[in-house]
């Protein structure tokens, strides 16, 4: 059974304004899919209408086999976590309380850990190596390890499918590769991740499939190889100079860009790693 | 029966000699030689602002202010700010010489007629300016901010409250009556409230209750020492227990009434259904003898006009029932 | 968890307690604690247990309620509004409030307690609807909403006062906040609101939690946000209103008091919610007792007090929070 499954969704403004058509992918155990496009693509949006965080969308999305439309939220939670690309925390809890709230579907709303809940807190805090800082304050922490404290929440909120937007973001490069190895992680224990990425080579090396979308819809979607090519590149992002070559440890396609390419595109220039 | 005061008031021998009140003594200054002297001594000009005043009969009246303010008496049109001071000219039959009041005054009903200029916190200046009055009564207090506007109309202010009910206000209703110039009716008017005043006076020798006198409820305010009411109280035959209080109306502790613990607890204002069931009335003395009263027509007692007798009389017959108990 | 809830819980609980008999013990006529425990317990000269019981019992007992109430919406609306500068006035609910009490004065009637509410009913449903968009509760509308409604009653308080200025001193004393005069008949309906807010409050207390996270991750965790959202207001709303009807509008306790809670017990609003309540009503009973005792035979509006002595305190958590 796939774990995540979108039928042809789609989502709408109101008239005339952006929106997003012909969604359809499924997701299986143990892989992760990047979505990479220029800003103003709808990624983000996707995103939030795929784990239900915006109503009003056309089309069907499955999780484990059921359609989330009528499922109860908490039932929903315990099947697709969600790390949102900024969170403003008004108030000083700690790592450990952060981490914490990802037990919410298992303990109900008055939030009482039970030892099996403990345990998933703990676990989740080692496995991503943050333990040293778990009576810490998460509003003093750096933009990576807070966005490290929240890949362990969503750890323990054991969920089969996680949601990440631009995870990327504010990292330092110790952090980035910290967040691969998590990511690898999760997938080696059965999860599936969907990841938007502003890197392409990022996308095409941890990713198992990658979906290009362009104005609401993807342009392509199938492996690295198969998205990552001259045609698609122009065609999705409106670079001229620009080259893609195997990574010779990887073999997996990167992009290279020179200088030139016309800055008035929405896209932005791709920050090599 | 209060001895000479050497008061700084001019007046005219005629409105000196309808005061007639026999216990208070209103002096004339003999011509000051000082300021004899400084005419002379100022020569020509003073002597033609003299010859022009006296022409156009300008008066310099002294107001409860303490302002000397310069009047073209007699006056024709008087607009008036203060309820209290409206009441007076309807009391002393000067009427017909006032043209507009301020949107508070609401007594007694002929006045429903009237126009208005503003409230009594925010007199309407261009609309007193605009009928051009020879005289503004202001009640004084918060109005004090407009006086320096109307001041630049050249409109006098007159600042008449009266501080206490006898002397003040026989002051004032002089004032006032005087203003219009024919002072034979108003002569008799005054006489007549100094007569309803004492009327409804208790006798000196009837019962003295210790009144407890609550102006307000929440948050409880009581009448203090310093209040004209006070002195309503005094003739009606009840000490106010905050006679000692140096404010009008301090905001009290109402365990303060539980431990003064009046004869006889009035309300001047119209309270909730159950009012004698609040602790701080049921623990008194007024309380334990259902002593508590409310006063039928608050605005007699609460206003410093010429229906203060008429406030003074429901206090004293509030008594007489307390006596009767 | 449970234990730090008991112990900041117990401790307060205690505090208070000790200042309540202090407080019955003094004013015009002081009276020694063996006196007060006789009066509390049905003995003693009849003329001192009125004076305990009738008087300074209901109104330390108000001063719990309302300090507790005002401390506890401030202390959710804190959380709802993900900012600590946030006090129970903002929702513009006290100024409706405070507009159908002047209404009242205004026409004379003496019972202040019913228009108030109505006033403050008007408010939070106009405020409330203001901030629906695309039927979810937009928690920045209902904070600009309630600026808005704030300023608009209070101008139409202004409009009245200058139209009927004869009853300027009442209402303006009445909107600095009296304990002195509430009809003790209203203390079980105090006790019953106050106990059925602190015990919802309690049981979502963890996904109002996770709602300071981020609304949409809290969604993501399973958490109902238009609920959460839409019963913290009303808790809020209505413990405001009913304090600004029993007792005009005091003011600091709202604002201060979950502040100094919140740097002592941290932000968790499990515990938050029980030990506001305490706070605030420890910070009022104390703050009421100063202002009937200190100047007798006059009293001072509470409000001053509680700005004089709060605004101190609260400085000096901010600057201990600063180190």
């Amino acid at each position: 059974m796939n774990y995540f499954e979108a039928k042809n969704v789609g989502f709408s403004y109101g008239r005339g304004g952006f929106s997003i058509k012909n969604i359809n992918f499924a997701m299986e155990p143990g892989e992760t899919i990047a979505v990479i496009g220029p800003n103003g693509a709808g990624k983000s949006t996707l995103m939030k209408i795929l784990a239900r965080l915006t109503p009003g969308y056309s089309g069907e999305i499955f999780a484990e086999g059921k359609n989330i439309k009528a499922m109860d939220s908490a039932a929903l939670a315990r099947v697709i976590s969600y790390i949102p690309q900024s969170s403003e925390h008004g108030f000083d809890f700690t790592v450990e309380e952060i981490v914490s709230m990802g037990r919410r579907p298992y303990t109900g709303p008055d939030g009482k850990l039970k030892p099996v809940d403990i345990a998933a807190v703990k676990g989740a805090i080692e496995e991503i190596g943050i333990y040293e800082k778990r009576k810490a304050k998460y509003n003093e922490l750096s933009g990576g390890e807070k966005r490290m404290v929240l890949i362990a929440r969503a750890m323990a909120q054991a969920t089969p499918v996680i949601f990440m937007d631009e995870p990327m973001t504010y990292l330092d490069i110790h952090h980035q590769s910290m967040l691969m190895e998590a990511i690898v992680k999760m997938n080696n224990s059965g999860k599936s991740v969907l990841l938007i990425s502003h890197g392409i080579n990022l996308a095409s090396e941890y990713s198992s499939r990658v979906a290009v979308m362009k104005g609401g819809e993807f342009a392509a979607f199938g492996t690295a190889k198969e998205c990552v090519t001259e045609n698609i590149i122009r065609d999705v992002y409106g670079f001229e100079n620009f080259d893609i070559a195997d990574n010779p440890r990887t073999g997996k396609p990167n992009v290279f860009i020179g200088p030139g390419n016309n800055p008035e595109s929405a896209a932005p220039k791709i920050a090599e790693l | 029966m209060s001895g000479a005061r050497p008061i700084k008031m001019s007046y005219t021998r005629d409105q000196a000699m309808f005061t007639g009140f026999s216990d208070s003594t209103y002096v004339i200054l003999p011509e000051n030689p000082l300021r004899v002297f400084k005419i002379f001594f100022n020569g020509a000009v003073f002597i033609s602002f003299i010859f022009f005043a006296f022409i156009l009969r300008a008066e310099i009246i002294t107001d409860d202010m303490g302002r000397r303010v310069e009047v073209n008496t007699p006056v024709e049109s008087i607009v008036s700010l203060s309820p209290a001071d409206t009441e007076i000219i309807y009391w002393l039959g000067l009427e017909s010489h006032l043209t507009a009041v301020s949107l508070n005054c609401d007594y007694p009903l002929a006045v429903r007629g009237l126009d208005r200029v503003g409230s009594f916190l925010n007199p309407d200046i261009e609309k007193i300016a605009a009928y051009k009055p020879d005289v503004v009564i202001s009640g004084g207090g918060i109005q004090k901010k407009i006086m320096k506007k109307l001041e630049k109309f050249k409109i006098p202010v007159l600042v008449l409250y009266p501080r206490d009910i006898d002397k003040g206000m026989v002051k004032d209703m002089t004032i006032i009556g005087g203003l219009a110039g024919d002072f034979s009716n108003v002569k008799s008017r005054i006489k007549e409230y100094i007569r309803y005043l004492k009327d409804a006076s208790a006798a000196p020798d009837a019962r003295q209750f210790r009144v407890y006198m609550e102006i307000w409820g929440q948050p409880v305010m009581a009448v203090g020492g310093k209040s004209f009411i006070n002195d309503e109280l005094k003739l009606a035959g009840g000490k106010n227990i905050f006679a000692g209080s140096k404010i009008e109306y301090p905001k009290i502790s109402p365990e303060e009434v539980v431990k003064l613990n009046p004869d006889v607890i009035i309300l001047l204002y119209k309270p909730e259904k159950n009012f004698k069931d609040r602790p701080y009335f049921k623990l008194t003395k007024a309380g334990e003898n259902n002593n508590i009263y409310v006063v039928e027509d608050p605005d007699s007692v609460l206003r410093a006009g010429p229906r203060i007798p008429a406030g003074v009389k429901q206090l004293r017959d509030i008594l007489d029932r307390a006596a009767d108990k | 968890m449970t234990r730090r809830i008991i112990f900041y819980s117990a401790s307060l609980l205690l505090i208070l307690a000790v200042c309540l008999v202090f407080s019955l013990c003094i004013g015009s006529v002081p009276i020694p604690p063996g006196d007060v425990i006789k009066a509390l317990t049905g003995g003693g000269n009849a003329r001192m247990a009125g004076i305990i019981n009738e008087i300074r019992l209901p109104r330390a007992l108000f001063a719990i309620l309302v300090g507790g109430m005002l401390s506890l919406s401030g202390a959710i609306l804190q959380a709802l509004l993900k900012n600590p500068l946030v006090d129970p006035f903002i929702t513009g609910i006290s100024s409706g409030a405070a507009f159908g009490a002047t209404c009242a004065i205004m026409a004379g009637a003496s019972g202040l307690v019913a228009p108030s509410m109505a006033g403050a009913a008007l408010a939070m449903f106009i405020v409330y609807r203001i901030s629906i968009s695309s039927k979810t509760l937009n928690v920045t509308r209902l904070l600009l909403g309630g600026v808005m409604m704030g300023s608009f009653f209070s101008s139409l308080i202004m409009l009245l006062n200058a139209l009927f200025s004869k009853d300027l001193v009442k209402v303006v004393f009445w909107l600095m906040g009296d304990l002195s005069n509430i009809d003790a008949g209203l203390l079980p309906y105090g006790v019953a609101a106050s106990l059925a807010a602190i015990i919802a409050a309690v049981y979502f207390a963890n996904d109002l939690n996770i709602m300071t996270t981020g609304e949409d991750e809290a969604k993501s965790m399973g958490v109902k946000v238009e609920f959460i959202k839409a019963l913290y207001f009303i808790i809020a709303g209505v413990l405001t209103a009913i304090s600004v009807a029993l007792s005009g509008v005091i003011g600091f306790v709202g604002l201060i008091v979950p502040h100094v809670v919140r740097a002592v017990t941290g932000p968790d609003m499990r515990i938050m919610v029980p030990c506001s309540f305490l706070a605030g009503a420890l910070f009022l009973l104390a703050s009421d007792t100063i202002a009937r005792t200190v100047f007798l035979p006059s009293e001072i509006p509470v409000g001053v007090i509680t700005g004089l002595i709060g605004v101190p305190v609260f400085i000096y958590f901010m600057m201990k929070g600063r180190a």
